[in-house]
């Protein structure tokens, strides 16, 4: 069953009186628990899908459901609900904040579903931060990691919801090599243990030959999938 | 969370954070210090008053209250009716002959205020024996009046003044005590005497002020002012010093929002700077599901504890300060024993801690600062999480 289906997405950016055409008429269908990547140039449209599927931004036109939800139409508070509950995000630059601990980067995320008692959240935590074998950084602040450790912190955040789906926004662009395949292997051990369906915006080579599927967009048009 | 983060954010850039507190401790110190002495003056002065010249009521005679500036040399037109005495005798009082006269040490004349009135009665009143510094009752100068006639007990003096039938009296006396109230008004020129002494130096036989402790029932105040006398309390008597006060701690809490406004736009740009730093955080936050009115929350929180930190010190400093007033004082300069002034002050300035109203001034402070931080909130709610985490 498709995890993300689109028909005909088309997104228009308006700068002044040019009309910007980010995507057009990109039709998806995503099975769940994919690790799947759409690839393109810069600017090609990568980032946009991303975050339509991810209701940080809407469609001008076409319609797009996502985990069986029509998220087409949403309003602004049931985009912040959906990606409360549905999502989660990893990103380029971490995005971690600064402030918090790393145990406290993964638990606000929980605090924001208000679903957890503080004992559930510590075992649910404490639990993650060993499966990704980063426990003995949990009192640590961000700019105490290295960027692999501070990537490895953002994958925890963007699971501990358990999520339906992983949107990763160029999440090896900061890192080196050796770093890299070490985050893209953590990925793909999850996708393959938990079922987790991992969607990547990337060019790196690495990320699209690991992945199962890979969705080429060049200028806003899909150019063709598979692998 | 939120709350955690706030804090948090709040002491990411100290120095910042601490100049914004310093203006808001600054604001609320000034409010608390300035309203904390200037009530405390006013009760000084009020009790002051009480103990030394007002007492609970004054009952003059009909028409002097109200028209007491411009008959002050006329004290003697206005006597109280005798029948007061019968409505009287159930309470505490002194009944007096007040009036001015003149002392002179041979160069200057020195305008006095007269008060003739029985010993034991003054005794009962005023208690009067332990405001004397030297000597006893009988004839008592108030020693400012004594200093500036070089004048101790054993010395004697002239006094004049004007009898109630106009005429000219003067009379040689010998100082029995000096006093000393803390009333400045009252140490200043006030001269106490027998009142067979000054029932005989101004030719009257009545009384022209009667000095009342206690509560007097309405139904004798009435029966007093049908018999032409007018019964005035305290409050009324002092209500010009009450006014006066009033004002200036209206004009200390205008002159303080003044400074917690500025304050307030401090922190309306402290939190602005410190929005525009965070927006891709901000755009974290709105990824991870966080809505406005969370993100509303957490700026205002900052706001909020800002406010809280900074007033705090401000009431911690104010309402100290003014609680060590309340219990040592400050001692007026000599200049202000000096000061021929007619406006009644007292040697010492105590403050007055009222923990109510300086939760309030507190209060006043967190609203300040979260008010000032709503601009900014406002502003981080309308970020688009697609741009700022873009940059």
């Amino acid at each position: 069953m498709g995890i993300v289906r689109s028909e005909n997405l088309t997104k228009i950016y308006t700068h002044g009186r040019v009309e910007v055409r980010a995507i057009d008429g990109v039709t998806l269908d995503i099975e769940e628990g994919d690790f799947t990547v759409i690839a393109g140039p810069s600017g090609s449209g990568k980032t946009t899908i991303l975050n339509i599927i991810g209701t940080m931004d809407s469609a001008t036109h076409g319609s797009i459901s996502v985990g069986g939800i029509d998220i087409t139409n949403l309003t602004k508070g049931e985009r912040a609900d959906f990606r409360r509950d549905k999502v989660g995000f990893i990103f380029q630059n971490y995005n971690l904040i600064p402030v918090l601990s790393v145990y406290e980067n993964i638990e606000f995320v929980l605090d924001l579903t208000r679903r957890y008692t503080a004992h559930e959240k510590k075992e649910k935590i404490d639990n993650l931060l060993k499966e990704l074998g980063i426990e003995n950084l949990a009192e640590r602040r961000p700019s105490e990691l290295s960027s692999g450790q501070q990537q490895r912190v953002a994958i925890a955040r963007a699971l501990i919801k358990d999520p339906i789906l992983i949107l990763a926004d160029e999440p090896t662009a900061n890192l080196d090599t050796c770093t890299g395949k070490e985050v893209v292997d953590l990925m793909e051990k999850i996708n393959m243990e938990k079922r987790t369906t991992f969607i990547f915006s990337s060019h790196d080579p690495m990320i699209i030959e690991r992945a199962r599927s890979v969705i080429r967009i060049r200028d806003g048009r899909i150019e063709g999938k598979g692998l | 969370m939120i709350l955690r983060m706030a804090f948090r954010n709040i002491f990411r850039h100290r120095i910042r954070t601490i100049l914004t507190l310093v203006s808001l401790a600054f604001g609320i110190f000034i409010i608390i210090l300035g309203v904390g002495l200037n009530i405390g003056m006013e009760r000084r002065i009020i009790s002051i008053m009480r103990k030394t010249e007002v007492g609970d009521y004054k009952i003059y005679g009909k028409g002097y209250f109200e028209e007491r500036y411009d008959n002050a040399d006329d004290r003697l037109d206005f006597l109280v009716p005798e029948e007061t005495a019968l409505i009287l005798k159930s309470y505490e009082h002194s009944k007096r002959l007040v009036f001015g006269g003149t002392i002179t040490d041979g160069i200057y004349d020195y305008p006095v205020r007269v008060i003739g009135g029985d010993r034991e009665a003054e005794e009962k009143i005023f208690e009067r024996s332990s405001y004397l510094t030297e000597g006893e009752a009988g004839v008592v100068l108030s020693h400012v009046l004594a200093e500036d006639l070089n004048l101790s007990v054993g010395d004697s003096f002239v006094l004049i003044g004007t009898t109630s039938l106009e005429g000219l009296n003067a009379v040689d006396l010998v100082v029995t005590g000096i006093m000393k109230t803390g009333g400045l008004e009252f140490d200043m020129n006030t001269l106490l005497i027998d009142y067979e002494l000054a029932k005989d130096f101004t030719e009257t036989a009545d009384y022209n002020d009667i000095v009342v402790r206690g509560e007097i029932s309405s139904e004798h105040k009435r029966e007093l002012e049908k018999l032409g006398a007018e019964v005035i309390s305290y409050l009324d008597e002092l209500s010009e010093i009450i006014v006066v006060t009033r004002l200036k701690i209206k004009v200390v809490m205008i002159l303080s929002s003044v400074i917690l406004i500025m304050s307030g736009v401090g922190i309306i740009n402290t939190m602005l700077m410190s929005m525009l730093e965070r927006q891709r955080e901000v755009g974290v936050l709105m990824a991870n599901g966080m809505k406005p009115k969370d993100i509303m929350k957490l700026f205002l929180s900052e706001g909020a504890i800002l406010g809280a930190i900074g007033s705090g010190i401000g009431f911690i400093l104010g309402g100290g300060l003014v609680y060590y007033y309340e219990i040592v004082g400050i001692a007026l300069p000599d200049v202000a024993h000096k000061m021929k002034t007619t406006i009644p002050l007292s040697d010492r300035i105590y403050g007055y801690f009222d923990l109510r109203l300086n939760l309030l001034f507190l209060l006043f402070g967190i609203i300040i600062s979260t008010g000032a931080a709503f601009y900014p909130a406002y502003r981080a709610t309308k970020l688009n999480p697609i741009d700022v985490l873009r940059e």
